[in-house]
């Protein structure tokens, strides 16, 4: 079974945009296992805000 | 139609209401619809606008943070343990034939300002009370009625109770992610598996408790 935070994340839709970033889904959405991984679903399991440039590893995007 | 603001409305023509709010607010914002959800947001002020900050610069720079996202993810793939890493690596050979790609531009959404979601909350009390108006039923009561009053009283005691009882409320949808609007209607209708589960709870709460003060009084 998939992530169960997709409908609500707002990186989703990038690892959908080419063959590199769907790397992101296959290592951290697309089975509940792998999800628990995920430091947004972490954070967000845990009632915090996720900030929206931080990625599953937990690191940020340099904006 | 004068009987439309009178009295109840069908339970047909409210529920096609509730799913128009529901899926116009999700089609309209890009967030699921859920009361908590929103009184979260608003409650959250400063930093709701801080992350609506963040997801505007990304909107604005989405070659660069498409960049660093391929460049992290690549990153990342090549830190996992090489068994995994491999599995990986076939699963997205896999889906490489498999499924279309999504345009980048369609991935740069910006969560709506809490002054929005404040909007929302102030347009739920403004029509209850236009509701009440135009039904001719409007009246200040200081009290919860009378099956309220039987059990609680009408003093500081009942006061209490409703403060204890808003806490729990408060408490609860945190715990559970959502309350009857989030779940009941935007996650059951998203067919959420938690939220069916979250429904089935508090409903069956509803109607025990229900069913215990029915027999009390």
């Amino acid at each position: 079974m998939a992530c169960s935070h997709i409908p609500t994340c707002p990186l989703f839709k990038h690892f959908q945009s080419n063959a590199t970033l769907r790397s992101w889904k296959l290592m951290y959405c697309d089975s509940d296992k792998r999800s628990r991984n995920c430091e947004r679903y972490k954070r967000s399991d845990a009632g915090e805000l996720v900030p929206p440039n931080m990625l599953p590893n937990g690191k940020s995007i340099m904006l | 139609m004068a009987s439309l603001m009178t009295g109840y409305w069908p339970w047909w023509l409210g529920a096609i209401a509730l799913a128009v709010v529901a899926v116009g607010y999700f089609y309209s914002l890009g967030i699921p619809c859920g009361v908590s959800g929103v009184f979260g947001r608003v409650a959250n002020w400063r930093e709701e606008v801080q992350a609506r900050d963040t997801e505007m610069a990304m909107a604005r720079n989405a070659g660069q943070v498409q960049a660093q996202m391929m460049a992290e993810a690549m990153a990342a793939l090549e830190a996992l343990p090489e068994e995994e890493r491999k599995q990986v690596e076939a699963e997205l050979r896999a889906a490489h034939d498999e499924e279309a790609a999504v345009a980048p531009s369609a991935a740069t959404a910006v969560r709506p300002h809490p002054a929005a979601q404040l909007a929302f909350l102030a347009s739920i009390a403004i029509g209850g009370l236009l509701a009440a108006l135009s039904s001719g039923h409007w009246a200040l009561m200081t009290d919860m009625g009378a099956t309220y009053t039987a059990f609680f009283g009408n003093g500081p005691s009942a006061w209490l109770i409703l403060f204890v009882g808003g806490l729990c409320v408060g408490v609860g949808t945190q715990m559970a992610g959502g309350c009857t609007l989030g779940h009941g209607i935007t996650g059951n209708s998203s067919l959420q598996i938690g939220s069916f589960a979250a429904t089935a709870a508090f409903f069956a709460t509803a109607v025990i408790a229900s069913f215990i003060f029915q027999a009390l009084l």
